[in-house]
């Protein structure tokens, strides 16, 4: 019989390694010992991986000493939130193992991604107000490591933006943590239970998490810190560490504990805007990065919808945490795996290969929420939810839903496109990338279909009207998206005839100018002046829409042959 | 004599006697100077150590030497006495291990390192003082010896510097000596132990004591910098790094901050001053210092400028946290931010003085890539201005969180504003040296590259920011242990029963 003493701190030992190892080899990444540590990498994942699977639910462990009083534990939503994070790291840290070749491998990068990493477990860990803020700075600042390691001047320029939003952030949480410290008498998340909430607290853990979150208006820092961070890294962001935001808002803001009609009108308006929002940046963007950074804030607005519907009144909120879950689960192992996708058209030196094509195709029209991908399953979800609720939200269901549905088909089709086209090298890590991507497109597909608790809308999800319901928006989607085509490069030929026939496009292109961050935009005259030069190869590349064509038919084809092997 | 008697005796003379040696020792007998100023600073430690120890336990440390009826010298070790004379015990001892790495084969070394000992002795009677007789003797008595070490180089600039530092400390002490007086007059003498004087006076004098509290403030605010009395602090950057740090950390600035935490604690006390009803103005002020002070920190391009108005602004925190004297939690944050605000500024001196000594780059333009060449001096930089801003773990964080719990228990709600206007002009004044020097690419040779060998800095100019560095962040990390500088002040506030 082991005494209750010894168990705790074993457990609280166990706990600790799950930030402690990351953070140890970070700090080992300054010594001569480097190379070995980098070769290493995977095994720092490890500690957390085990330590989801293994350790009793429930266990809450408090380290007095330690930053005005430590509690760790895990509970239900923390043990998924790790073993997602800690599968994401794990296929991020195979595949950036050799990312940094000679003179390049200093370090440095893994220095930051290894903290980041330990902030990222850490934070998912700690099951106090002060532990969570800790390690979520921890995790934001060693980002920042990331986001500009290539050092040029747009990596320098999307570093700026990150750690500006990224300063806002954290004001605005420190301010909310004494404002609950105070109301609460206590540090522990459990203390948050029950709490009235003062309009300015939603506001400010609105503001403090949703900067991760990337909503609308601080989502600045996605788009462009999406395209400079090195992809692997970049993976990791979009499939674990944006995540922590919305851990927080589960956090501090407990779902089924909490309501606040008024919070969660502006978390379901602002989180509906990012979602449109996304979608209309990510059509003007031509490099993967981009686009996915834009999917990203369309994706991440959705989860917001859920959450703030949450937030209506504590029946919504105990039907809205597990859908939620369900949507992070499944949107986090989609993105990444399409960051991964990205990663190895990078890496590979030469297009992708039609297989590989539609193993890209799996996770991009998951997203998509395609009938039989987990998208489906977690948009089925959504929409049940949603219908549950009544007048007004049940609306969110039948229009707003389908509308976001054709949104990311457009989407995930011009990232498509985009990859294909993509500028390639050939760097070394190939089969370490071809095996990550591989093992993220099966985690990506099958997961929602294991989950336990997605029995019913995955069966749902296959139902008769539901399956015609999915295809037709993918349809939709898919006919919208060519429209699109048509559209912007008609557009862009003849001078003379863009006021005439491209409403939709200026329409785009205002919004994207009012909305998108002033960095970015040179100025309206030399922007001008580019698009006058441009205007010869522009021509010529208008010819090769033919060409294109046979790339969206041939995805077409992928597709239904991907429908084909799901269905047997 | 007791024992305790003999050990504030002994803390003092400690550092006293080393210094009237080195005094007396010729410029080439360096390797004696520096023995002499080691062993005392190491003695002092463990002497003050030994003494909280003492008070922790109960035990009295008390000195009274009549001087003319009705005014004593008075040496008293009380908690919070204990606070300051450890901060400065600890830090001196790195100071001077720095200095003598700083100033090696620099001329007038004697005269530097005796006056430096001489400013030390008097920081620890200032903290020891027990009465705001004994406190104006040594306060006085800091202007006289800091002012060697503000002119040391010599140079037009710095005499210029230093005439001013004289001109402003010396009407600053001439304010507070006309306050100490009138105090006396109409309260009767004060010992600080009493934890303010009877009520009763308040009905009678109620204006009176209401002007003395303003001028004692101004007469402290002089070294603790609070606007628009602060106009000496950045000129006195002239002086090298290490009296710079002695300035901004250990003793000057930290003086008049702990005069504001003496005479509002101990010769007011909470309850008559809310009575009085004086606080709402030294709030105003600590507001504005804090607010102004980093706005022009933001426009310095000169480091040491841009650090010397950072502690401008940081050393307000104390006096906006003694502001809201009758919250416990917003004095705790004042007072542990008097240890944490010492222990990061003296690191970002530190590494400004590394960064003058190896390359000579005084200018934050000029910074450019230097992470690559001195990592651990921008290692120990960074942590410093990350505690600046309050980042977790950081010992900054602790401190402002403190102030913005007892600002909310007191309903004061403009001070989260205030706390989180200042940590983003922070993070405005302080992110973008650290982005430049870990990120930016090199341009050009360094300005004057002086040190070539194994470490990127000469060992002893290495080593004293890397423990201070340490010791912010390892503070922070374990603020809830007994040993901590929190705790201590806990110790202290638990004896106010506020």
């Amino acid at each position: 019989m082991i005494p209750a003493s010894l168990q705790t701190t074993m457990t609280a030992l166990m706990l600790s390694l799950a930030a402690g190892v990351p953070l140890l080899m970070a700090v080992f990444c300054c010594t001569p010992l480097k190379k070995r540590v980098i070769r290493l990498l995977p095994w720092a994942t490890v500690p957390a991986l085990l330590i989801a699977l293994t350790v009793p639910g429930d266990a809450v462990v408090e380290v007095g000493w330690f930053f005005m009083g430590g509690r760790m534990g895990l509970d239900a939503t923390g043990r998924i939130f790790l073993s997602l994070s800690a599968f994401v790291w794990l296929l991020a840290s195979f595949s950036s193992r050799n990312l940094l070749q000679g003179s390049n491998a200093d370090g440095r990068f893994y220095r930051f991604f290894l903290t980041a990493m330990a902030g990222n477990f850490g934070l998912i860990l700690a099951q106090g107000m002060l532990g969570y803020y800790l390690f979520f700075a921890m995790m934001s600042f060693s980002a920042y490591g990331l986001v500009v390691f290539k050092g040029n001047e747009d990596a320098l320029n999307a570093g700026r933006l990150y750690i500006f939003l990224l300063m806002i952030g954290e004001v605005a949480l420190f301010t909310v943590l004494i404002i609950l410290a105070h109301t609460c008498g206590g540090l522990a998340l459990e203390d948050i239970a029950g709490i009235s909430y003062q309009p300015l607290t939603i506001v400010l853990l609105f503001i403090g998490f949703g900067v991760k979150v990337g909503t609308l208006p601080l989502h600045g820092w996605m788009i462009p810190a999406y395209q400079t961070t090195p992809i692997p890294a970049a993976a990791a962001f979009a499939g674990s560490m944006v995540n922590a935001g919305i851990l927080g808002w589960l956090r501090f803001l407990p779902l089924g504990e909490t309501s606040c009609p008024q919070g969660a009108v502006l978390f379901i308006v602002v989180g509906a805007l990012a979602a449109v929002y996304g979608v209309i940046v990510g059509l003007k963007r031509k490099q993967a990065g981009a686009v996915l950074g834009a999917s990203s804030i369309s994706q991440m607005g959705l989860i917001t919808v859920i959450f703030g519907l949450g937030l209506l009144n504590q029946d919504a909120g105990l039907h809205a945490a597990p859908v939620l879950i369900l949507y992070v689960v499944h949107h986090s192992l989609a993105k990444s795996s399409l960051f991964f996708g990205y990663d190895l058209v990078e890496r590979q030196g030469r297009r992708l290969s039609y297989l590989q094509l539609a193993a890209i195709l799996l996770p991009a029209l998951s997203l998509a929420g395609l009938p039989f991908t987990s998208g489906a399953i977690a948009k089925t979800a959504f929409k049940e939810f949603a219908a549950s609720l009544g007048e007004p939200w049940s609306g969110l269901s039948t229009f707003f839903l389908p509308v976001t549905a054709m949104g990311t088909t457009m989407l995930m089709l011009h990232f498509i496109l985009v990859i294909r086209h993509s500028r390639r090298s050939d760097k070394p890590g190939r089969t370490a990338s071809q095996i990550v991507f591989a093992l993220s497109c099966i985690a990506a597909a099958a997961t929602l279909w294991l989950w336990p608790a997605a029995d019913n809308f995955a069966s749902h999800s296959v139902a008769g009207n539901k399956l015609l319901q999915g295809l037709w928006t993918f349809a939709g989607g898919c006919l919208l998206f060519l429209a699109w085509r048509k559209i912007s490069f008609t557009a862009e030929v003849p001078a003379d005839d863009r006021k005439r026939k491209s409403d939709f496009n200026s329409i785009v292109n205002t919004v994207t100018h009012l909305l998108q961050e002033k960095e970015y935009q040179q100025p309206l005259e030399n922007r001008l002046v580019i698009f006058l030069r441009r205007l010869v190869p522009q021509l010529r590349r208008t010819e090769k829409i033919m060409g294109r064509w046979k790339v969206v038919g041939l995805s077409y084809i992928a597709l239904c042959l991907c429908l084909l092997f799901l269905l047997l | 004599m007791n024992s305790g008697q003999l050990l504030l005796v002994a803390i003092l003379l400690s550092s006293f006697i080393p210094g009237i040696i080195i005094f007396c020792l010729p410029e080439e007998k360096h390797r004696l100077r520096t023995l002499l100023n080691l062993c005392g600073s190491i003695v002092k430690i463990a002497l003050v150590l030994l003494m909280n120890a003492g008070i922790y336990y109960g035990y009295v440390f008390e000195i009274r030497i009549p001087l003319i009826p009705g005014v004593e010298l008075l040496l008293n070790g009380d908690p919070l006495s204990a606070l300051f004379a450890t901060l400065s015990s600890v830090l001196w001892l790195l100071t001077t291990i720095y200095a003598v790495g700083y100033l090696e084969g620099s001329p007038n070394r004697s005269h530097f390192f005796g006056y430096f000992s001489l400013c030390v002795t008097v920081t620890i009677g200032i903290a020891l003082a027990g009465n705001l007789v004994t406190f104006l003797l040594f306060y006085e008595m800091l202007t006289l010896t800091t002012y060697p070490l503000v002119i040391h180089r010599g140079t037009e600039k710095s005499l210029r510097a230093g005439r001013n530092y004289l001109i402003y400390a010396f009407s600053g002490g001439a304010v507070f000596l006309v306050a100490v007086v009138w105090l006396q007059a109409v309260v009767g003498p004060v010992d600080f132990s009493a934890a303010g004087f009877s009520s009763s006076y308040l009905d009678t004098h109620g204006t009176v004591l209401a002007l003395i509290f303003a001028l004692l403030i101004i007469g402290v605010g002089v070294k603790a910098a609070l606007v628009p009395l602060h106009g000496w602090l950045p000129q006195a950057m002239v002086a090298p790094a290490p009296v710079s740090a002695l300035l901004h950390a250990v003793a000057v600035v930290k003086a008049g901050a702990f005069g504001i935490i003496r005479i509002v604690l101990d010769v007011y006390g909470a309850q008559n001053l809310l009575l009085l009803g004086v606080l709402p103005l030294l709030a105003c002020i600590a507001t504005i210092t804090i607010l102004y002070g980093s706005v022009r920190a933001l426009q310095q391009d000169d480091l040491k400028r841009r650090l010397a108005f950072s502690t401008i602004s940081q050393v307000s925190y104390i006096a906006l946290g003694m502001s809201m004297v009758d919250q416990p939690l917003a004095v705790i944050g004042a007072l542990v931010h008097l240890v944490h605000q010492g222990l990061m500024k003296i690191t970002l001196f530190f590494c400004a003085g590394n960064l003058a000594e190896t390359l000579g780059i005084h200018r934050i333009s000029e910074m450019s890539g230097v992470a690559r060449r001195m990592p651990l001096t921008m290692a120990a930089f960074s942590v410093g201005a990350l505690g600046m801003i309050g980042i977790p773990p950081t010992v900054g964080f602790v401190s402002k969180w403190y102030l913005g719990l007892g600002g909310l228990a007191g309903g004061h709600w403009w001070l989260l504003l205030v706390l989180a206007v200042s940590s983003l002009i922070n993070a405005w004044y302080f992110l973008p040296i650290l982005i430049r020097a870990w990120f930016a690419k090199q341009q050009g040779a360094w300005p004057e590259e002086m040190y070539v060998g194994r470490f990127e800095t000469r060992l002893m100019l290495l080593v004293p920011p890397l423990v201070t560095a340490f010791i912010v962040l390892a503070a922070g990390l374990v603020a809830n242990a007994e040993i901590s500088p929190l705790a201590w002040v806990r110790f202290i506030v638990r004896g106010y029963s506020l």
